[in-house]
């Protein structure tokens, strides 16, 4: 019995050009576009992979991710019921549910749509050339204009306007010399005891 | 030189394309009953068996799908009673429910009344068998004799052996235990399809008798039935390099290895 570096449904559609490393899973409703690449050990169903975008490895996209032309999808990003606009990069550790993403979007590392509340599921729209920072949490329903940039480790919780600077999260505050002292005092009280 | 090359090309295709037509327009009329009432009890699954998934499709529809390119007028589905989910899967297929598991004969027989007044050749294939060759199942389709599908496969272990005359015709099918030594050695098998003219098929299932040690009525027993009238079924015989048959998970799991390799090559171009 050989064993199988890859498994197809019965109706995947794989154009020419595309290039498939090995140990990748095709569910049902499965479309890749010409000279796509998807690295190894990623798992796809019910998707769409636009021309020449790559996708992987171990990526997941779920039933309704629609992938546009000249897109990048790295490792540990899972996609679901959401359209990304040509040339939008998601290169690492992102989870993107229930969005329409425009062209040209940089989603960071990190970041992710926070789509469900327990009992709904939530839109999140990104505008074209918007850069969203690492670790950012779009809290939907909630949209982000066009060519915003969204600083890293916000958690955004209303629309912002196209071409603004959004920054949710408390100010950073360095205390020279602090840890220091800390450690000092810390052992200072050890040694008497 | 390139281009009347070309011109005799065209030719050629459009002299085959009128030539099949004319056949495909002669062509006797097609049922097609499919076996699928099996428990499949060695799959250890509650789900029916022709309902496994190949590449993640039914093996029934896999199964369907293909018959459904030889254009035949009826598709007739057995399945047993509590099949309810079966019937559904493969509507709109007809389908014919068989009320005991009293063998394949048996089964034929319940799918007798959806052919009533259907005169033409009735195609009978197994449903855990999707892997059939289709281009053998249209010449037995357009036979004017009743014909059987032979396989000569890696190894012939549990299937019935074909035992043919000096012609080639069709003498009987033995059972493997029922084999005497020097049957056994007989590599070409019964793949379990056959393709009857509709009034022979009623007239050789009425003669079925189930005097055997399981009470059951066999389908191969028409084999004899048919020789005693005088006519014999020709046979049609294809090597096979695979296990004939889904009979459990480990032959599923190698169907499905098959149906890989065959997707991969499909996705290459190369078939």
């Amino acid at each position: 019995m050989t064993r199988h570096r890859f498994y197809f449904h019965f109706d995947t559609e794989i154009a020419a050009g595309v290039l498939i490393e090995p140990n990748v899973f095709f569910g049902p409703g499965v479309v890749v576009e010409e000279g796509v690449h998807i690295k190894a050990f990623s798992h796809i169903e019910g998707a769409r992979i636009g021309k020449d975008s790559s996708v992987g490895p171990f990526a997941r996209l779920r039933p309704g991710a629609d992938v546009g032309a000249d897109v990048k999808i790295g490792n540990f990003v899972e996609i679901k019921k959401s359209t990304i606009g040509e040339g939008s990069k998601i290169s690492h550790l992102a989870y993107v549910g229930d969005c329409t993403m425009g062209k040209d979007v940089n989603f960071s590392c990190g970041a992710i749509t926070v789509n469900y509340d327990g009992y709904d599921k939530f839109q999140t729209v990104i505008g074209d050339g918007a850069m969203v920072g690492s670790n950012v949490s779009l809290v939907a329903p909630v949209t982000v204009g066009e060519g915003v940039i969204v600083a890293a480790g916000s958690t955004i919780t209303e629309d912002i306007e196209s071409d603004a600077l959004s920054i949710a999260r408390s100010k950073a505050e360095t205390k020279p010399g602090w840890a220091k002292d800390f450690r000092s005092k810390k052992k200072s009280v050890k040694k008497a005891s | 030189m390139l281009s009347n090359l070309k011109n005799k090309k065209k030719q050629l295709k459009k002299r085959l394309i009128s030539e099949r037509n004319q056949r495909m327009s002669h062509k006797t009329p097609l049922a097609v009953v499919i076996l699928a009432a099996g428990k499949g009890t060695r799959m250890k699954s509650p789900l029916p068996k022709v309902m496994h998934t190949l590449a993640g499709r039914p093996m029934i529809s896999l199964l369907i799908d293909q018959v459904k390119t030889l254009e035949p007028q009826k598709i007739i589905v057995v399945t047993a009673p509590d099949q309810h989910d079966l019937r559904e899967l493969v509507a709109p297929c007809e389908t014919v429910i068989q009320a005991q598991q009293l063998g394949t004969g048996d089964a034929v027989k319940s799918a007798l009344p959806a052919l009533d007044g259907f005169n033409g050749n009735v195609l009978i294939l197994l449903g855990d068998e999707p892997f059939v060759p289709l281009n053998v199942l249209e010449e037995m389709a357009a036979h004017d004799h009743p014909s059987v599908m032979a396989i000569i496969p890696d190894s012939p272990y549990g299937l019935g052996r074909i035992v043919t005359d000096d012609y080639g015709s069709l003498d009987t099918i033995v059972e493997e235990r029922d084999c005497s030594d020097e049957e056994r050695e007989i590599l070409v098998c019964n793949s379990g399809n056959f393709c009857i003219a509709a009034s022979d098929l009623n007239r050789w299932l009425a003669a079925l008798k189930n005097d055997n040690k399981q009470k059951e009525y066999y389908l191969t027993d028409i084999a004899k039935i048919a020789a005693g009238e005088g006519k014999k079924l020709d046979v049609f015989t294809i090597p096979i390099d695979h296990v004939w048959g889904v009979n459990d998970k480990i032959q599923l799991a190698e169907h499905e290895a098959i149906l890989q390799k065959c997707c991969a090559k499909n996705l290459c171009g190369m078939v």
